[in-house]
């Protein structure tokens, strides 16, 4: 009886500890091209084992002194019988067209990143899917692009970003980018976490008056973008 | 009793473990507040840039030093803004994040969203402006109501030229050397490269009346 209580309170701490670990996108991790990063472990087929869900290297740029860009091919593998299989993997784009704004791009470089934010059931809908921020350099609405998971393969499904505009309560819809003005205006920047089917934990940003806002919240989706269900810090000016 | 001594010590490493990533998470921020003076910059050398080396091979600590030796060309932004004052000023920051509060370095998410923070924080100091602003097509558009700027088609590029890339999507400065200076997301600070490298920059520049 001692020591299973001891082992959950090991399983506790060990847990609180994953939590902490988790960090934002680590740019230095990838060295070369054909290495593995933002790797998430989610059960995609339902077969009860998880599937790696991960981008792989490639068309890495360097200076004379550092790796300044490089991009990343989305691959989904498999653990069969101890060996690892590639399952189903996204279009690599030619070096020339990393500045198109290519649905499967994600893209590392001076001009802004674009890793995995989130995976899993985010919509409440029973299906896995992807969320990856649109590269950006300054603070602005981010733009989420939507991969769904469906018959083995991730496809494509919308990038606009999560808006919530004065008349639209606690509402954030999708929406595209607003041009040239963003007062008066508040997004969904960061999804931290999906709580359950449907139900995420995310980072609220808004800008008004030349101030940055930043709260956080929990979302539920409805069938336009995001409800607010609870405020967990309301949104207030850094300084 | 083996199992009870192998929790015990796995109890003994989760406390270890714990702080030390709580710690090494808050650590950059941390770093960040203790080194900031009352003005809001940096007086430390060197934390928190990636590379260890400038263009001119000064170091992040180097650029903390010519903080120092530039305090004649800060006198002259009371006197009058010059471009070289300007870039200079840039040129300090380049590899270094040494610029940031901890307000803007959450704000800019660690200095990966720092473009049009750096560009303002740069003219603020040189006294060309005087509010910081996070969102460049914002900061373009107060940059003309100035009146130091005049819009102009590029290229040719100027030194001193502040350009746009991706329809105001990003934001930086043109050296002498034709190169800009501007923040890279990847790095996480301002960095000097060929305007291209960040693809095709926009048509129009903002060229400073100052000279």
């Amino acid at each position: 009886m001692k020591n299973i209580l001891l082992l959950i309170f090991v399983f506790i701490i060990l847990g609180a500890n994953a939590a902490y670990a988790q960090s934002d996108f680590d740019f230095n991790k990838v060295k070369k091209d054909g290495d593995l990063f933002e790797e998430r472990s989610i059960d995609l087929d339902r077969d009860g084992t998880p599937e790696k869900v991960a981008l792989i290297a490639y068309g890495i740029k360097s200076d004379s002194e550092e790796i300044i860009s490089y991009c990343g091919q989305l691959v989904v593998m498999k653990n069969n019988g101890g060996k690892t299989e590639t399952i189903w993997s996204g279009p690599k784009y030619k070096e020339e067209e990393i500045f198109n704004k290519n649905e499967f791009r994600f893209v590392f470089a001076g001009f802004g990143l674009e890793p995995i934010e989130a995976l899993g059931d985010i919509f409440g809908d029973s299906s896995a899917v992807l969320l990856s921020p649109r590269a950006q350099s300054d603070v602005r609405p981010s733009t989420y692009r939507v991969y769904a998971w469906k018959n083995g393969a991730f496809s494509f499904v919308r990038s606009q970003a999560l808006l919530r505009d004065e008349k639209d309560g606690d509402k954030f819809n999708w929406k595209d980018a607003p041009e040239g003005e963003i007062e008066k205006r508040a997004w969904i920047g960061k999804f931290n976490k999906i709580n359950a089917p449907g139900e995420s934990e995310a980072e609220i940003w808004a800008y008004e008056k030349g101030k940055v806002m930043i709260g956080k919240a929990v979302l539920k989706a409805t069938p336009d973008g995001f409800g607010v269900t609870k405020w967990i810090e309301p949104l207030k000016a850094v300084e | 009793m083996l199992r009870s001594r192998i929790c015990l010590f796995l109890i003994a490493l989760s406390i270890i473990i714990f702080p030390l990533g709580y710690l090494s998470a808050q650590n950059s921020v941390e770093d960040l507040s203790r080194n900031i003076n009352a003005d809001g910059i940096s007086t430390s050398p060197g934390s928190g840039a990636r590379s260890s080396t400038t263009p001119n091979g000064g170091g992040a600590a180097g650029n903390a030093a010519s903080e120092q030796q530039n305090s004649g060309a800060m006198g002259n932004a009371a006197s009058g803004v010059s471009i070289k004052n300007v870039l200079d000023t840039a040129r300090l920051y380049v590899n270094n994040r040494n610029f940031h509060t901890p307000a803007s370095w959450r704000i800019t998410q660690q200095g990966n969203v720092a473009c049009a923070y750096f560009v303002s924080y740069v003219l603020k100091k040189a006294g060309v402006i005087s509010e910081i602003e996070y969102y460049a097509p914002t900061l373009v558009k107060k940059l003309l109501a100035t009146g130091k700027f005049e819009k102009v088609r590029v290229p040719p590029f100027k030194s001193g030229d502040i350009i746009t890339w991706w329809g105001e999507g990003h934001i930086g400065f043109v050296a002498e050397d034709g190169r800009s200076i501007d923040n890279s997301s990847s790095a996480g600070c301002p960095k000097t490269r060929s305007i291209e490298t960040l693809g095709p920059a926009d048509r129009y520049a903002l060229r400073p009346k100052y000279q």
